[in-house]
């Protein structure tokens, strides 16, 4: 299997390598988020959001420690990645705060004795994200759709190795089950794969161009949403 | 200076970094001066250095990848008023650099340059302007610095971006919507509109028996 390398920019040192994972192993991660999903989904509201204020708690007992290892990986000064985890922070206070009306369901008016709109899990996000905000790209996806009930499966940049699995880390030491969010490492195309698995529902996505070619070979079809970001174009998508 | 931070923060690595500099004619001069003084100011280096200001790129490839469109807008016409050499030595480091008379068909106006590369591009009215920050494939954020705030609102509703600021420079807040439009992708991240990216937004019809 191919590796999976943390250098550090400044001096082209090896900082880490990884086994990226094989099909076999990926399609078994996707499967145990499935299942983690069904239960998560099931979760009250005033749970989640405890989870999000102990993530936002563990985010900042390890803000030196976090911002370092952002620094190292992909080469932007200490102090700017110091201040991306204490954003990362920020977004879980937010949620945690103004999912519960966010997600809170309308009721409207129609010929019906009730009729309302609600705001429902898509069921397992693959998440493929970008290497220049190590944390915050990923956490500004990941809190949002976990929060709404969905669970994810994380396929990070190929160059923040180290960064994924930290944030992984930081998820089950905050109390979320563990599985809820998973990373696998895989290069670009393994990606490609995991975004036909049947039982993704949604993706979000930024990255440049290795992950736009992909995308442009595999449409997806039952990918949903993607979002914006560098010269981010998604390809058709249905609805 | 805020020019040279939108430029450079993140080493210059961030889809919201300020790429192209649309700048009325009669404040170019004074503006490109210094604009230049503060990129040139700016402190290169180790990451991990507290004063640092401005690290390597995240990658050798893309720095080469960076120098490339720079070469190409030199070839093109455009005038390297900064910076502009890809450093020897080990890591991926690329200077502050600018690139003043770009102009619509060289790469520095048509694409967008990953690294610490300014674009500077002189107009003359107003108008002019968002006309020709309109010219590009992308759409995700915009900033326009004057001190008439209220003709700035105006000529925001002209802008083909997902976000406008005015005088301050783009940043995501988990509190307002981030996206783009056009090239820069679908969808809204953060806010209550970037959670419901992440729904099934069911509609529920019942009646009563």
């Amino acid at each position: 299997m191919p590796t999976i390398t943390s250098l550090n920019p400044s001096n082209d040192e090896v900082l880490q390598e990884f086994q990226s994972h094989s099909e076999g192993d990926w399609s078994k991660i996707v499967e145990r988020t499935a299942d983690v999903q069904l239960d998560w989904r099931k979760t009250s509201m005033e749970h989640r959001t405890e989870l999000l204020r102990n993530l936002a708690a563990q985010l900042r007992r390890n803000v030196e420690s976090y911002g370092r290892l952002i620094a190292t990986e992909m080469g932007k000064p200490i102090a700017q990645a110091i201040g991306e985890v204490d954003k990362c922070a920020g977004c879980c206070d937010y949620y945690a705060e103004e999912a519960p009306r966010q997600l809170a369901e309308d009721v409207v008016d129609s010929d019906a004795s009730r009729s309302a709109v609600q705001y429902l899990p898509l069921g397992v996000v693959l998440a493929i994200m970008p290497w220049n905000y190590p944390f915050w790209q990923v956490i500004r996806a990941i809190v949002p759709a976990i929060t709404a009930g969905n669970a994810i499966v994380l396929k990070h940049a190929s160059n923040v190795p180290q960064s994924a699995m930290a944030l992984e880390a930081a998820f089950s030491e905050a109390g979320f089950p563990v599985g809820l969010m998973s990373t696998i490492l895989v290069p670009g195309l393994g990606a490609g794969r995991a975004r036909r698995w049947p039982g993704s529902r949604a993706r979000s996505e930024k990255g440049r161009a290795r992950a736009r070619r992909f995308r442009s070979i595999h449409r997806a079809p039952r990918c949903r949403r993607g979002s914006s970001g560098r010269g981010c174009k998604p390809g058709p998508h249905p609805q | 200076m805020a020019a040279s931070q939108a430029r450079t923060l993140n080493n210059g690595q961030s889809c919201i970094a300020a790429k192209r500099f649309l700048v009325a004619t009669e404040v170019h001069d004074e503006f490109l001066a210094a604009f230049s003084a503060a990129m040139s100011a700016l402190s290169v280096g180790d990451q991990l250095d507290p004063t640092t200001e401005l690290g390597p790129l995240a990658r050798r490839d893309l720095r080469d990848e960076l120098h490339d469109q720079v070469s190409r807008t030199l070839f093109a016409g455009g005038r390297l008023v900064v910076g502009g050499g890809r450093p020897e030595g080990p890591g991926a480091f690329y200077p502050p650099t600018i690139l003043a008379g770009v102009q619509p068909g060289m790469t520095a106006f048509d694409e967008e340059l990953f690294g610490p590369v300014a674009a500077v591009t002189s107009g003359g009215t107003a108008a002019e302007l968002v006309k020709l920050a309109n010219r590009s494939p992308y759409g995700l954020g915009a900033s326009i610095w004057t001190a008439d705030t209220e003709r700035a609102e105006r000529l925001a509703q002209d802008l083909d971006s997902g976000m406008v600021f005015v005088n301050g420079i783009v940043k995501s807040d988990s509190r307002l919507p981030f996206g783009g439009v056009k090239a820069s992708g679908y969808g809204r991240e953060l806010g209550a509109q970037g959670i419901r990216e992440f729904v099934n937004v069911r509609t529920l019809w019942v009646r009563r028996p």
